[in-house]
Order: C-alpha cells, then structure tokens, then sequence
C-alpha cells in the first residue's frame, strides 16, 4: 500500500472541517451582531413614521376636533402605510390601549398601552411584539395621552438580506472548500505522489538489476532529499563497479576476469543514463491553472451583458450582446493560432505568453468607458483564453500516462466547470459587494497570480518545430463525413448556440428583470455548472454501458429544447432557474458522448484530432451566434419568446439528428 | 450698372452678433386692469423677479370704467408691447372680443395677449376651447373644473344629493349648474333665488331657498361664483348653518368671510404667477399663444372654517385636515 | 518555497493561507453587505422626514406666495432639525439654487452646492453626496406643477461610521479568534495526518545510507542494494582470488 494514497482524502476531510468550522463561526457571530445593529433602524423607521401620523392627528386635536370625532382616520391610515413600502401595520388606540382604527396586518397578539402609560420624552415607546417592532407615540390632548398611533414594521423584513447573507456565505464556502481541493491535489501530486511513484519505479529498476538509473534532482521537500540520495547511492554502486572493471584489466588472466564481469553483467547493468527518470505523470499541476484561469475568467459570467447594456446606455440589447460575441469570436479565432503557439514554445511559455492578454483584457473590462471598448478588451481577453486554455490541454496530454488520456481529458473538463461554478457564484457574489469594475480587477490580480505560478513551478521545453498538416485540408476530411458534419451542425452547434444566447447573454439580464439580486443571479448561473458536473459523469457511463452515443446525444438535445420552453407552462421566477438546470444536466449528458462518438467516426480516416478540434471549432461557432441572435430574438420578442424560439431550435435540431441516426442505421442493415 | 448701395451696408451691420437675447433687453407688458392692482397682479410681477427675468410693466387701469377702452386700445398700439395682460372678465371681452368675429378696429389684434381672473373664457367666447384657443390669446382660469369641486366636496362628506341656488339671470352660474347636472347625473337639486317684480332676484327668498333644500334631504349647499349670493353670504351662510346644511363654495368670501363650511379655491397670488408662467413661455421660450392651452392650477386650496364645523359637528376626515387650510 | 521545506509544512502553509483568505472573505463581504443595509436604512429614513417637510412647504405655498415667502419656514426646518438628531442641516432652495431658508444661518442667499442639486430626476426624492457630507433631496412643486425649489436635508455619517466600525472591530475580532484556534489545530493535524508518509521518506533516506540498519519500510530497496553489494562483492572477491592465483612470471 503507497504512503500516500489517504493522504489526500484526510487532508481534504481535515481541512473542509476547519474551513467550515472557522468560516460558519464567522458568519455566525456576524449575522447576530447584524440583527443587533439593525432593530434600532427599523424602530427608528417606525417612529419616523408614527411621528407623521401623529402631526397630522394632533393637527385635527388642536384645531378643536375632539377624539371620538376624528373621522377618515382609516383612510389617513391606509395612505400611510402603503406611502411607505416594509411596514406592518399603522394603528390607533384610545388611552385605554383599544384599537380604534387600523390599517395593514395586525399580529393576533396586539396589545395597546395601558392607561398610565406614561408618553416619553421624546421619541415613541419600542416594544416588540410576537413579529413585529412597534412603536407607539401618544396624541396629547392637554398634556394627557388621549390615544396612541402603533407602527409595526414585521421582524421578517430583516430575514431576507439576512437569508442572503447566508446564501453568500454557503458560497463563499463552496469556492473557498473547490479551490483548497484543487491547491492540495496540484500541492500533493508535486511533493508526495509523483516523487513517491517515481521512487517506486526507480526502486522496481534497480531490484531488476539496472542501476543506470537517475533521479531528478529539481524536486523539493522530502522528495528532493530522497531523490539525491538515491542518486548518490547509484553512483557508489557504479564506482565498485568501476572498480572491479579496472580490477579485471589489471589482472592478466583475461578471459576469466572477463567470464566474472559477464556474470555480474547478467545480473546488474551499469552505467549512467543520459536523461533523468521523468518525474511522473503530472496531470494535476496542469489542473490547477487552468481551474484558477476560468475561476477569474468566470468571475464576471453573471454580470456581463448587465454591464454591457449599462454601458450601451441601457437601450440597446445588441449592445449587450456584443461582448460576448467578440469574446468567444476572439477565442474561435485565436484557437488555431494559439495551438501553433503550444506547439512551437511549449506549454510552460505558451500559458504564460496567454495570461498576458488574458490580465490586459480583464483590465481593460475594469476600465471600458463604453460598450465598443468593453468589447474590444473581451476580445483580448479571448485570445488569452484560447492560448491558455490549449497550452493546459496540450500539457496534460503530453503529461497523461499511455491509455489514461481519456480520463485526463474528463480531468480537463472537470477543473473547467468547477473554476466555472466557483467563479461565477463568487463573482456575482464580489460584484454585488464592490460593484462590476472592481471584479473585473480581481480577476486580472488572479491571472497574474497564475503567471507567477506557471513561471515557478512548471518545467519549460515541450514545443517542437516539426510541420503540421494544413488546416483546410483536415477541415475538408473531417466535414465530408455526413456523421461528423451531422454531430457539428445537429447537435453541437445548437447545444453552444442555447449556452450562448441562454445561459451567458439572456439569463443574466432576466434574473435582472425579475428582480434578482446580483448574487442570487450569480447563484442561478452557477446552476448551470453544478448541473452539468454530475450529468458529465452520468452521460460517460451512459454512454458506455450502453453503446449508444449518439440516442444521448438526440435525446439531451431535446430535453435542452423542452427545458427552455418552460416558461410556457410555469411562471418566470422558477421556469428560467428551471431552464438553466435542464440545460445544464442535457449539456452534461451529451459532451462525453459527443467527445468519445468523433474517434468512431474518425476511425476509418484516423485524424480523430483533427476532427475533435473541428468539432471545437464548430462549437465557438454557435457560441459565436448565440447571443447576438438572442439579443435578436429578445428585441423582436421578449425574452419569453426567445426562450420559446431557442427550445424550438434545439428541439427541431435534436430530432432531426435522431433522424440521421435512424437513417444511417436502416441503410446500414438494408444489404443485410 | 450700378449697385444697389443700402443692402450693402445693411449686410455688415447683419453680420455683427446680435446682443444676447434676454441678457439686456426688458420685455415689456401693457397691464390692462379694471379695478386696480391686486393680489393676482403681485403674483404676476413677483415671478418675473424671482424667475429673474427683466420685464418693463406700463400698468393702466380703468378703474371699472368700460367706455375707457378704445382709448387704452390705441395706446396700446402706440406703445408696441412685447405682451399685453388683461385682467377681469368684463375687460377682456370689451378689449378681445369674440374669437371668431375679430374687428381690428374694436379690439386689440396685434399683439400676444393673457388674461388674468377671466370666469369662463370659452363660455364668454374669448377663446375657442380651452385645448386651443384659437387666437393669439391664452391664459388662466381661477376657478376650478365643476367636477373637481364635487370631489372636493365628496371628500370631506361623501354625498349623494346636492342642493344648489344661484341667480338666474347670471349666466356663468346656469353653466355651472349645468356642468353639475352633467357630472353627477341625478341628485342635483336646483333652487334658483326667486325673481321679484323687476325681474330682479330677492334676496328675502334665501331662507325659504335653505328650507326647501333641507326638506328634499340635500347633504350639501354648493354655492357657485355668484355675484348676488357675493352680496348676500352672511344672509346666506348663516342661515344655512343655524339649519345644519354645511356650505360648500368656489369662492374664498363664503368661508373666510362668511360662514360657510368649506370651499375649493385658487389662490390669486398662485394664479397670478401661473399667468405669469405662460407669459415666460410666450416672451422667453417663443411659443405662439395658439399654443399654449387655458389651464387652472392642479392644486388648490381646500379651506375649512372650523368654527362651523364645530358647531355643525361635521368635521373634516384627517387626511383632508393635512392639506387644508382652516380659517 | 525553497527547496528545503518539508511537504507537510507546505501543506499546513497552504490551509491557513486558505483559512485566512475564507475568513477575510466570509467577514469582509458580509460586513460590505451590512454596512449597505444600513446606510440603505438611514437614507430611507431620512426621505420620508425630508419628504415629510417638502409637503408642508408645499402646502404653505398654498396660500399664495412664493416660496421665499412660506410663513415659518425658517422656524419649520430648525424645529425638525432639533427633532432628529441624525440631521446635520437643513435647507430650502429656489429653482435656481440659491438658499433661501437654512439652519445653518451662514448660507442664506448663498449658492446650493452643484452636487446637491444634480440628482434630482422627476417628482420624487433623490440622494447625494457631497464631499464627506451626505444628503436628501425634494422637489417642492407649486400649484400648477412647476419646480420652484427643493429642500435640503444633509446629514453626515459620523455617527454610523463609529457604529460600522464597532461593527467590523468586533467581526475581525470573531476572524481573528477562529483564525487563532484553527490555525494550531490545522498544523498539528496536518503533521499527524502526514506522519506515515513522511516516516516513509525518512526511511527511504536512512536506507540509503551505507550501513544502514534494516527498514521496515524500504525493505525493498534494501534488498535491491543488498542484493547488488553482494554480488559486486562476490565479484570482486573472485578476482583478487584470480588475481593472487595468477602465476608469479605473469607479474614479472
């Protein structure tokens, strides 16, 4: 049994426990000091307003309208309450503390005052009762209290921004617990498993007798210290073995010194490799980054067409939809070229290389005076996305052992969507606190905080300069497969087009329109994510138990298409959040599917890579044309119709590939 | 050939700016008045003051005397105002004349014109309708929209019969008794002040007018701008009181000065200033008077005598209290 | 991170660079959303009295005057100020900005701060700020619907900012508190949790040593080096025999 295999499950429970326990005591001792700090607010919120009532009933006492004779007092009372939104209830007592007139929600459990309440100095009498802070303030009526005006305001007027608060809180938590994973996974495989399963390798080699083995010596902690050792024990090992050489050639009975060396020689060999022992596969040092990355790329994901359309000057929904679509455009343009970039410098420069668009654009989002330039640093910001993105790819293939590229590749997509849930929850979450420029801010401070990272701990080297095939050539291959071009055009286009249009242009702003606050829109989107995570898994096992790809695939498109046209038969406040689920579990489903259909099909022409990256391509494509034509669609319509018409479309187009498959498979067994 | 010299000289002087437009030049007005200054002229001077706007008034007043007004017409024509403001109902009829038979040589034509304190403008004919007058004459009415008095009045006590008397030669009170007619349908008792031998209404039939009122189970006594009942408020007013018929006028003298219950009323001061209001819309801004409708204020003055609510045990609801004004 | 520094102190660096920055984050954003709150609050609190007033002016000017000549005025806004603490000062002002009415007398028929007045949209209430002063805005609306002034109600957040920071003493206090008894207890259980593998390590170390006693633990690679010292040695032990066996003319 390795060291090291509880190890990171027991630091992980160890350190989910701390963080829970230091960041729920926080927020506890927070939200009861809040509620402390509040109740004299919303008292004195109930005086204010008692104390008008009170003016314009003393008003009718001075001018000689005697107690029983004040008349309209319901009327007045009603006005009042409803000229202020949050209160309770207004009311009127005679002396004896009977309710005489009342307006709002009376608790059950009212009491007036009795009759030798004495009137305060100033201010009204707070008391709370069962629900609600009241304040009461007496009409005099020569110097005596003739009556008093209660103003409740309800005690649940504080749960809300206090449930909030909560609901941050749990988020905060959330990322805080994701980011500490993926620092003690990238932490742990550098210090402890790599090292240990190269010690175990190198172990294996010299129980077998090679002792032309050499450890890395660049690693750090224990690891290092291990690693010179063994190399210094190697090298004594080597130094008998000179010696005996030497001890044979100065001996004269050649041929038997020489039958001794060769008998040694069949069991131990000697020598010094020409290269260190590679450190291991390294998947998890690529994860890390690339989670950070998308965490800060995603932090403005819930707020971005909302800042767009105030800096298009809230009219135009183009205006809004312009960013996103030079973002994406900018990543769909810069994928080829960012892979040249891999390809020749090498995952170490090419990521670092990224960040430095990828932090310019971020700042330039933090300081866009109006949408053109906003959307220009989108477009930089894209580019930086694209490079990095591949250069983390490309690492982690090049780091993944033989025969386990799949599951490194299903690594890729879960660091992906996980930096996604964390960095839209939390982004809206920062944004809500310390307004949109300022997030923007912190996602440039993340990405530079990656550069560093990269820059430390990542080995350089890894590009090639040998020639690659062309691009339109491949392309040509890949689409004249009426499989492939029937999965990029049916089913993977649509599918970015809903994410697009839906999730990243449209939801934002109808959260908004509903009256989310900016952190509750934060939490929805991240819905989509959280979603997907688990539907990514049960569509990988789906897919393999079952064989049949390509069914999910149809199937997940038309949930994708039932799912938007919710609002059709449940109200906007739980369709849209419902439409962000279903597109988010149909989207999981389909994308191992999707991914492992395109070597099936690539399998008689064998660029699988090509196709995969085509396939890419063909995403970006609809991601592209995703929010402009929502922005279309919402500025003809209404965003119920847009969500109608995109349910539509992903519905028609799932069905139409079911076709597909169905023709494909009745021509197939038609000869038979 | 020769070329013409004078536009040659003239384009120079064209072409100089021309001095700022209201920086240095007074706006002058012709004030037509008929029984002197009073508070609705204060509101119209006080707003070009405190609006800072610089303005040369030549007041004229006629002092109740019509036969003076062809010769205020021509001096007016000699002055060549920027606006002329003609205040009183008598006055703008003799100095405007009908909308529709303008003859230049009766009434005043050729300037901008508002008029202050005018009851029914378009009863009177001065202007077409209220929307457009029709004309190059706009201004202000001081007393509120019928319908706007009823719910006046049905906020302080709902009602659902209403008696009113007024004198029946004067024509405004017959309209506004018609416009009652119109807006709450039935429930609308008319008891005109009867006629003595000269055709002439008698002021002896006013407690019988009361009584009959209180016979047929009116809620309210409305009381329209009426010249006559003007004379006879106390009589009136008192009467109605001792009966327990509260009093509900569209003139401030029945409440302030008289005994009546409530009123609704424009202040002249406010009227005034809003008459000033349009004229600035006229001098400054350049509207043409066709433009610019007849309006009264949107808030008016609710007064409430307490005295006569105490003593009708009748009193107002408190939410009527906070904006009103007691005498 | 030099070389030097064992993985489980990294690891221990790591969970309290963690806890420190959940904690900072957990109190940082939830004090930022109270003192929203509360500054939300007072604000509210202070449009219905300042509304409160721009109704009473307005219905002084009911009876038909201007607004600089609103009976009271003057002795309305002091009253209300006494009445209300928070209030710093009070102000009416015409439509062009000029103060015609203050508390604080020095004012009077001086020009209305810019930033007083540029919020102003419509009929309602609005808010500014100015400098470290903040304030209420209302419209006062004549008779027939025209602006002729607002009044003024500025107040300033002393009086809250030493409660928000109470407030964010005490928080950082609870930060402080959680930090000090998760941080200890995080270290030890990161080096209990990581006492197997690090013995590992160590023992891997000491079995390379030469002469080394038997390890448990790297009991294979002993056995790996054992297995190669013996044979070398046995080697080596078969050629000095060789060597000493060879014939005394070969070395002449």
């Amino acid at each position: 049994m390795t060291p090291d295999r509880r190890l990171i499950g027991s630091v992980l429970a160890l350190s989910v426990l701390l963080l829970t326990a230091a960041i729920g005591f926080v927020s506890h001792t927070a939200l009861r000091s809040f509620e402390g700090e509040l109740r004299p607010e919303l008292e004195r919120e109930a005086t204010v307003v008692g104390s008008i009532g009170v003016q314009t009933l003393q008003r009718a006492l001075d001018l000689g309208v005697p107690f029983d004779g004040l008349s309209g007092v319901e009327e007045y009372l009603a006005t009042l309450l409803s000229a202020q939104p949050g209160l309770a209830y207004v009311l009127l007592t005679d002396a004896h503390g009977r309710v005489i007139a009342r307006a709002g929600e009376t608790p059950a459990t009212f009491q007036g005052l009795p009759p030798g309440a004495v009137p305060p100095g100033r201010g009204a009498v707070t008391r709370l009762l069962g629900s609600s802070y009241d304040a009461a303030l007496p009409l005099l009526a020569t110097g005596q209290p003739v009556g008093w005006v209660h103003v409740g305001i309800a005690r649940a007027r504080l749960d809300t921004p206090l449930d909030d608060m909560r609901w941050d809180v749990v988020i905060v938590l959330l990322v805080v617990l994701l980011a500490t994973a993926e620092f003690l996974r990238f932490l742990l495989a550098r210090t402890v498993s790599t090292p240990i399963a190269m010690v175990r390798r190198l172990q294996e080699r010299l129980a077998a007798g090679d002792w032309t083995v050499r450890a890395p010596t660049d690693m750090g902690a224990e690891a290092g210290h291990v690693a010179r050792h063994l190399n210094v024990l190697v090298r004594r090992m080597n130094d008998r073995w000179d010696r005996l050489c030497w001890l044979a050639t100065e001996s004269s009975a050649a041929h038997r010194t020489a039958a001794v060396l060769a008998e040694v020689g069949g069991k131990l060999r000697f020598g010094m490799a020409s290269v260190a022992e590679r450190r291991g596969s390294d998947t998890a040092s690529a994860r890390l980054p690339l989670f950070l990355f998308v965490f800060a790329e995603q932090l403005s994901t819930s707020f971005n067409p909302i800042y767009a359309q105030a800096l298009a000057g809230g009219g135009g929904t183009f205006g809004a939809a312009l960013p996103i679509a030079a973002f994406v455009a900018a990543v769909a343009l810069a994928t080829p070229w960012g892979g040249e970039v891999v390809a020749r410098r090498g995952p170490r420069s090419a990521m670092m290389w990224g960040t430095v668009p990828a932090a310019l654009g971020h700042l330039g989002a933090a300081l866009a005076p109006d949408v053109f330039s906003f959307a220009a640093a989108r477009a930089v910001c894209g580019a930086g996305y694209a490079i990095v993105t591949i250069a983390c790819q490309v690492h982690l293939a090049q780091e993944a052992p033989q025969g386990r590229v799949a599951r490194s590749l299903g690594g890729f997509t879960a660091a992906v969507m996980t930096g996604a849930v964390c960095g839209t929850a939390i982004g809206a979450v920062l944004a809500d606190r310390m307004g949109f420029r300022l997030t923007y801010g912190a996602s440039m401070l993340v990405v530079a905080g990656i550069a560093l990272l990269v820059w430390r701990e990542f080995a350089p080297g890894g590009g090639s300069t040998a020639p690659r095939p062309g691009l339109w050539r491949s392309a040509r291959i890949a689409f004249a497969e009426p499989r492939f071009a029937a999965l990029a055009v049916l089913a993977a286009i649509p599918a970015k087009v809903l994410l697009g249009g839906f999730i990243f242009f449209l939801a934002p702003l109808e959260l908004r329109e509903l009256g989310f606050s900016q952190a509750a829109i934060g939490r929805n989107v991240m819905l989509y994510g959280l979603c997907m995570l688990p539907a990514i898994v049960a569509g990988a096992w789906l897919s393999d138990r079952t064989g049949r790809g390509g069914l999910i695939i149809a199937i997940a498109g038309a949930l994708n298409g039932v799912g938007l046209m919710l609002p059709l038969w449940l109200a906007s406040d739980i369709a849209l959040p419902g439409a962000i689920v279903a597109t988010g579990i149909a989207q999981g489903l389909a994308s191992a599917p999707m991914l492992a259909v395109v070597p099936a099909i690539a399998g008689a022409t064998g660029n699988a890579a090509a196709m995969l990256a085509f396939l890419r391509l063909a995403e970006r494509f609809g991601s592209v044309v995703g929010p402009p034509a929502a922005a279309a669609l919402l500025a003809s319509g209404g965003a119920g119709h847009t969500m109608l018409m995109l349910g539509i479309f992903s519905l028609v187009t799932a069905i139409g590939y079911g076709l597909v498959l169905l023709l494909r498979a009745a021509r197939r067994e038609e000869p038979a | 050939m020769r070329l013409p010299r004078r536009p040659l000289l003239a384009a120079p002087l064209l072409a100089l700016p021309r001095p700022t437009r209201a920086q240095d030049r007074k706006f002058r007005i012709v004030m037509m008045l008929f029984r002197g200054w009073e508070e609705a002229c204060d509101g119209f001077r006080d707003y070009f003051a405190a609006r800072r706007i610089p303005v040369d008034l030549i007041v004229r007043d006629i002092g109740q005397d019509l036969s003076r007004v062809p010769e205020l017409i021509a001096e007016t024509r000699a002055i060549r105002p920027d606006l002329v403001y003609v205040w009183g109902t008598s006055l703008a009829i003799a100095v405007l004349g009908p909308w529709d038979q303008l003859d230049p040589a009766r009434h005043l034509t050729d300037f901008p014109v508002v008029f202050n304190i005018v009851t029914d403008p378009v009863g009177n004919r001065i202007v077409r309708s209220r929307e457009a007058p029709g004309r190059s004459v706009t201004g202000t009415e001081y007393i509120a929209p019928v319908d706007v008095q009823m719910r006046a009045m049905a906020r302080y006590r709902a009602f659902t019969r209403v008696a009113t008397t007024f004198n029946p030669n004067e024509r405004n009170s017959l309209s506004v008794v018609r416009q009652m007619q119109a807006f709450l349908g039935g429930g609308v008792i008319e008891l005109p002040v009867a006629l003595d031998a000269a055709k002439r209404p008698d002021p002896a039939s006013i407690p019988d007018v009361i009584a009959a009122a209180k016979r047929a189970g009116a809620e309210w006594l409305y009381i329209p701008p009426d010249t006559f009942l003007n004379d006879h408020r106390l009589v009136l007013t008192r009467t109605a009181l001792e009966s327990g018929l509260p009093c509900f006028s569209a003139s401030e003298r029945f409440v302030q000065f008289a005994e009546g219950l409530a009123g609704l009323v424009s202040r002249y001061y406010s009227v005034g200033a809003f008459t000033a209001f349009k004229a600035e819309q006229i001098l400054r801004e350049g509207r043409a008077p066709e433009s610019i409708p007849v309006e009264t204020l949107t808030r008016f003055s609710f007064l409430i005598r307490m005295e006569t609510a105490r003593r009708l045990k009748l009193y107002p609801p408190v939410g009527l209290l906070r904006v009103a004004e007691t005498v | 991170m030099s070389g030097s520094l064992s993985f489980a102190s990294r690891l221990s660096v790591l969970l309290a660079a963690m806890l420190v920055a959940g904690g900072i984050l957990a109190a940082g954003l939830n004090y930022l959303k109270f003192e929203r709150l509360l500054l939300e609050q007072q604000a509210r609190v202070l449009e219905i009295l300042a509304g409160e007033l721009g109704v009473t002016v307005e219905n002084g000017l009911q009876l038909g005057v201007r607004l600089a000549g609103v009976p009271g005025a003057q002795a309305l806004l002091e009253r209300s100020r006494a009445a209300e603490p928070l209030i710093a000062g009070l102000s009416i002002v015409d439509s062009s900005g000029i103060v015609l009415f203050d508390t604080d007398r020095q004012n009077l028929n001086a020009a209305a701060p810019e930033a007083a007045l540029a919020g102003q949209t419509g009929s309602g209430p609005w808010r500014y700020r100015d400098g470290s002063r903040y304030g209420v805005g209302v419209p006062v609306i004549n008779g027939f619907g025209q602006r002729e002034g607002a009044v003024l109600l500025s107040y300033d957040r002393r009086s809250v900012d030493a409660r928000l920071t109470s407030v964010l003493l005490s928080m950082v206090q609870a930060t402080l508190l959680a930090l000090a008894v998760a941080l200890p207890v995080g270290a030890v259980g990161i080096h209990l949790i990581t006492r197997r593998t690090r013995r590992w390590f160590a023992a891997m170390e000491a079995a390379m040593q030469p002469g080394a006693p038997p390890e448990p633990l790297a009991a294979s690679l002993q056995g790996a080096v054992g297995e190669a010292s013996a044979i070398l040695a046995a080697a080596e032990h078969r050629l000095e025999t060789i060597a000493s066996e060879l014939p005394e003319e070969v070395r002449a």
